[in-house]
């Protein structure tokens, strides 16, 4: 009996990273200016969360300057929607439900009450999803939407 | 028979007075009681020695061997084992216990190497549909040497004084 007892205790305690790793998952959403740097300038440093896909960012894009403007991130519950606002004139509304490794989602981006698209995607975590915004003076916008482990 | 005790029995006496276990003063009393007792105990002792002399006891060639079988018989026998007694590691709890250590193996693995790899190493962003926000806009899913990215066309460029923060 006392043997039944700790092989429980084992199963549950194997079983208790598993089924927490699932309910932390979070979305996080960034405003990012993609821009080119400017004769005489250092460029800044590319921010953490954009390190390892900022190569092939700033060759679609023609850029080679990353600045994260504002960012958000919230925990996933799959019953209600979740608003992210990452700056005050950008947001997302999302809906995600749990599908193998990943989630599915779907996405709606405003800017300035406007909506701008509406989605459905399919992301694995750390597999951000970018999103071409509007071009401002200072360079290109992207909204960068993704799951976080 | 004790040494201070008597025989009864005249026979008994006899046998106690040759094998020399009757005191002094009864030895002395029995001798003048018995006139030959003492010539008989004389003869009898000559013939015990000559015995001994001539008939020695036979060697032993394996004393080692008869002492352990005398050992084993006069041993005694073992307890018979409980019913409710049982061995530490039974065939099903090492089945079980090999079980549960595989199951935690395979945990630790998922968990720790394969989850790991899958996060580092692996990019899963499908889009699997676009729909633009309004007429005025279309929007095109790009692929970016491996990333997703949705192309919108159809934006107004922003002033210089729109505040990105």
């Amino acid at each position: 009996m006392r043997f039944n007892r700790i092989a429980g205790l084992v199963i549950a305690l194997a079983a208790l990273p598993l089924a927490a790793s699932s309910a932390d998952d979070k979305v996080w959403s960034a405003v990012v200016l993609a821009s080119c740097v400017k004769k005489g300038e250092q460029a800044k440093p590319v921010p953490r969360e954009l390190a390892p896909f900022a190569p092939k960012l700033a060759g679609f894009f023609s850029c080679d300057q990353f600045e994260i403007l504002g960012s958000a991130v919230k925990s996933i519950d799959e019953k209600t929607e979740r608003w992210l606002v990452p700056t005050p004139n950008f947001w997302v509304c999302a809906k995600a439900v749990r599908e193998g490794a990943g989630y599915r989602l779907n996405l709606e981006f405003f800017h300035d009450k406007r909506r701008l698209l509406e989605t459905n995607a399919k992301l694995g975590p750390n597999s951000p999803l970018f999103v071409r915004g509007p071009m401002h003076a200072r360079g290109q916008l992207i909204m960068v939407f993704e799951i976080k482990p | 028979m004790n040494n201070s005790e008597i025989p009864s029995a005249p026979e008994e006496k006899w046998t106690a007075y040759l094998d020399g276990k009757l005191t002094t003063a009864d030895a002395a009393a029995f001798e003048r009681e018995h006139f030959d007792a003492a010539a008989e105990r004389e003869r009898q002792s000559k013939i015990v020695r000559a015995v001994r002399t001539h008939s020695p006891s036979p060697a032993l060639r394996n004393p080692d061997f008869l002492n352990e079988r005398i050992l084993r018989e006069i041993a005694p026998p073992p307890a018979p084992a409980s019913a409710r007694e049982t061995p530490l590691w039974s065939l099903w709890r090492l089945v079980t216990a090999s079980a549960f250590c595989l199951l935690a193996v395979g945990a630790i693995y998922a968990l720790f190497v394969r989850g790991h790899e899958q996060r580092q190493e692996r990019y899963l962003a499908q889009v699997l549909s676009v729909q633009p926000g309004d007429t005025f806009l279309d929007a095109t899913v790009l692929d970016a040497d491996g990333l997703a990215v949705v192309w919108i066309d159809g934006l107004d460029k922003l002033p210089s004084d729109y505040a990105l923060q």
